[in-house]
């Protein structure tokens, strides 16, 4: 009986182990994935010539739009 | 010899209060905005970017900024009555990316300060009017009804990337002898009726002045107050963190 609780609690290690794996490596991707896209956006305004406070203001937005899903009205729609 | 004292006196007195006479002005230009033309080329290479910026100067479209000012002093900032008619995303593109916020310019002191809301205890940003070195031109064309000179100046933007040269070109009426205009371009010997910024034109929607008066010009004051060097400094640690 011992042996067979010791090896569910394993499994269940194991599978948690597992899915948490999956996650944090699904959550990375998406990270990496939205900087990816957060650095294109701007070097793209960089090679525009963007100076350094419009930056700010862009990439600011760009970073809550590709990394927390909101939109551009979200970002700047608030008075 | 008393009346002749007197006849000088009385010149003094006259002519000082026609010179006052003469001093007195007030004005104001409302000034509407175009994005400048961005190539199809330049659009494609940079998709993500322009897809938003077309957005918000969509968003943006309609709005006005005002240029009032004396024979001293101007003061230029966002048309306060457009605040509540456009989109906020609009104001926000406007006040970050169009204007950069307001500006008090004061010829005697040659002190142009800015009011970009960028820190935390109200800083001003600091500029010197006579280092802005136009080219004048002798090409004409009329705005309304003022006679316009062209003069353009070199614009240098630093980022990550290095340094962008930009053209400016002003477009000056010498029928209006002040030395003001849009955001933070002065000092030519008349006043800007157009201007072809790096990304934006602004162009004079309606000019009003009145010779008979002197406006009260809105000031910036602050204790804290940094050059643009540091401020472009400080954006750039903050970049690098």
């Amino acid at each position: 009986m011992k042996k067979l609780f010791s090896a569910i609690a394993i499994m269940l290690f194991m599978g948690s182990s597992l899915n948490a794996n999956v996650v944090e490596s699904s959550n990375k991707e998406n990270s990496d994935d939205c900087w990816s896209q957060v650095q294109t956006f701007v070097l793209q305004a960089e090679r525009a010539g963007k100076s350094l406070e419009e930056l700010e203001f862009l990439s600011n937005g760009a970073y809550a739009v590709f990394c927390f899903g909101y939109s551009w009205d979200d970002v700047y729609g608030t008075p | 010899m008393k009346l002749i004292n007197y006849i000088i006196l009385s010149i003094f007195i006259t002519s000082f209060f026609i010179r006052s006479n003469n001093e007195k002005l007030s004005g104001e230009v409302e000034y509407g905005f175009l994005p400048n033309n961005v190539s199809q080329e330049e659009k494609q290479n940079s998709k993500e970017l322009y897809d938003v910026l077309d957005k918000m100067n969509e968003a943006a479209s309609g709005l006005t900024f005002i240029l009032k000012f004396n024979l001293n002093e101007s003061f230029f900032e966002l048309n306060p009555q457009m605040e509540s008619d456009i989109k906020p995303m609009g104001i926000a593109y406007a006040k970050n990316m169009i204007s950069k916020g307001k500006y008090y310019f004061n010829k005697k002191k040659d002190e142009l300060l800015r009011e970009a809301n960028l820190y935390d205890n109200y800083t001003l940003i600091k500029s010197i009017p006579s280092q802005s070195k136009w080219t004048l031109y002798q090409d004409t064309k009329k705005i309304d009804k003022y006679l316009c000179y062209k003069a353009t100046k070199i614009k240098t933007v630093t980022n990550n990337l290095g340094d962008h040269h930009f053209v400016i070109e002003a477009w000056y009426t010498p029928e209006i002898p002040v030395p003001f205009g849009p955001n933070e371009f002065n000092s030519l010997p008349g006043l800007i009726l157009e201007l072809k910024d790096a990304s934006f034109t602004f162009y004079a929607k309606k000019v009003s002045i009145d010779k008979s008066k002197s406006a009260v010009i809105n000031h910036l004051e602050s204790k804290n107050i940094i050059t643009e060097e540091k401020n472009n400094q400080n954006f750039f640690k903050l970049r690098k963190n």
